[in-house]
């Protein structure tokens, strides 16, 4: 059977699965479903010649995203009597749903078709650009040498996030502790895979020159690796410090900022590095991205905890 | 669209599939986790669509600039999801609603 058969099959699974993730009342339900279609997603991925995307996808849209949803799903519950938590939804939310769907499916369509079937896009001019860009690895050079200043933002993006995420929870730090005793099995994994996955995380930031890999896909093993000691509990009594805390945070943004005032400085442009050091700067831009990126996904998943009563505090506190 | 890959016209229609799902659950449900759930699977619809129109080439190897887009929205989009998450525990906190118009709260 032809190979577009699998496609097709995944396609129609997605497509199903969100029908059914989309209208599910029960949220931890669809919360489930929803990292199931990420992972799809991520399948599709594979599909369509996009590694990097697939990894960074599976952990971050499917895992962390989903982790998120579970984790409101399994507080947001309805107070008092437990009566239905969403009302039922009326006629005319449907109609009007229905109708904006059509037309944005309709408008959508009619873009595609107007776009030729077969183009090479902007490979060709990434393709003779590389050589010059530091790293081997064209979408490496597309995301830290052709289109740095987008990364920067997004990493700042990412900053900014959190630091929303603290100040709504009112709280000045996130924490690793222990919420309950820890399970031996999970505890002895977590023990056993935290130094396997910081080999792995720098294995893939350093492959992110020639192969697919990068900051992003080794700060989602650094998230990973967060949250996986504080929810199995092996992160212990040792506290992290707000102030550490925030260095790694911010670190990502910072360096990269640093860099990008130093070559403004230095030539003029922002963010256009020298030749002769590109690979450096960027292997450092990466790695300081790397940490924050890890740092961000696990405060964005361990923020969302429960507040111990009587944490607000003026100063910054220990976590 | 002549011409094009087998594989981009699949996952092109399964993108405007998606599209079109997500936003009617945006339009018509009321409860804001349902809300950002909708939201996140709009955006993977439209990052899927633009990995999909990356892959026109006729050689088959893909166009990177479209997959470093996704990269990054991939990122923005989990940002912007705990972001909507905590706003949502605090209203749930205050209010004990969790629906868009703050019905069915006790305060």
């Amino acid at each position: 059977m032809p190979a577009e058969t699998i496609d097709i099959l995944l396609a129609a699974t997605l497509c199903l699965i969100a029908w059914r993730l989309l209208g599910d009342r029960d949220h931890v339900r669809a919360a489930t479903l929803f990292i199931a279609f990420g992972l799809l997603l991520a399948i599709a991925w594979v599909r369509l010649d996009a590694p990097d995307v697939a990894v960074a996808e599976a952990a971050i849209g499917a895992g962390v995203t989903g982790l998120l949803f579970l984790d409101a799903a399994g507080r947001l519950r309805p107070r008092g009597d437990g009566r239905r938590r969403e009302r039922p939804i009326s006629g005319g939310r449907i109609v009007a749903g229905t109708a904006a769907a059509l037309a944005c499916a309709v408008g959508l369509t009619g873009a595609i078709l107007a776009l030729p079937g077969v183009t090479d896009g902007l490979r060709p001019l990434v393709a003779e650009n590389v050589p010059r860009s530091g790293v081997e690895h064209p979408v490496t050079a597309v995301l830290l040498a052709f289109r740095a200043w987008d990364t920067l933002l997004e990493v700042a993006v990412l900053l900014v996030g959190i630091a929303g995420i603290l100040a709504i929870r009112r709280e000045w730090a996130v924490s690793m502790r222990a919420r309950r005793a820890p399970d031996p099995l999970l505890a002895t994994f977590a023990r056993a895979a935290a130094p396997v996955l910081v080999l792995a995380a720098g294995y893939l930031l350093w492959l992110g020159s020639t192969g697919p890999g990068g900051a992003f896909q080794a700060g989602a093993l650094l998230g990973a690796l967060m949250l996986l000691l504080a929810l199995a509990g092996v992160a212990g009594p040792a506290r992290v410090p707000a102030a550490v805390q925030r260095a790694a945070l911010g670190a990502g943004t910072g360096v990269f900022a640093l860099v990008a005032l130093g070559t403004a400085i230095t030539d003029g442009t922002m963010l256009a590095l020298p030749s002769g050091a590109a690979y450096e700067l960027i292997l450092t831009i990466e790695t300081a991205v790397a940490v924050s990126v890890g740092a961000a996904l696990g405060a964005l998943v361990l923020a969302a905890r429960p507040r111990r009563t009587g944490t607000a505090a003026p100063e910054g506190e220990e976590a | 669209m002549s011409g094009a890959p087998a594989i981009v016209v699949i996952y092109a229609a399964a993108s405007v599939v998606l599209v079109a799902l997500a936003v009617r659950a945006l339009v018509a449900r009321t409860d804001v986790l349902a809300c950002i759930i909708a939201l996140n699977v709009l955006g993977a619809a439209v990052f899927l669509l633009l990995v999909a129109l990356a892959r026109r080439a006729p050689d088959g190897a893909p166009d990177p600039v479209p997959h470093t887009l996704v990269l990054t929205g991939i990122v923005v989009a989990v940002s912007l999801t705990g972001l909507a998450v905590a706003l949502l525990r605090r209203l749930h906190d205050e209010t004990g609603s969790t629906d868009l118009d703050g019905e069915g709260g006790e305060r």
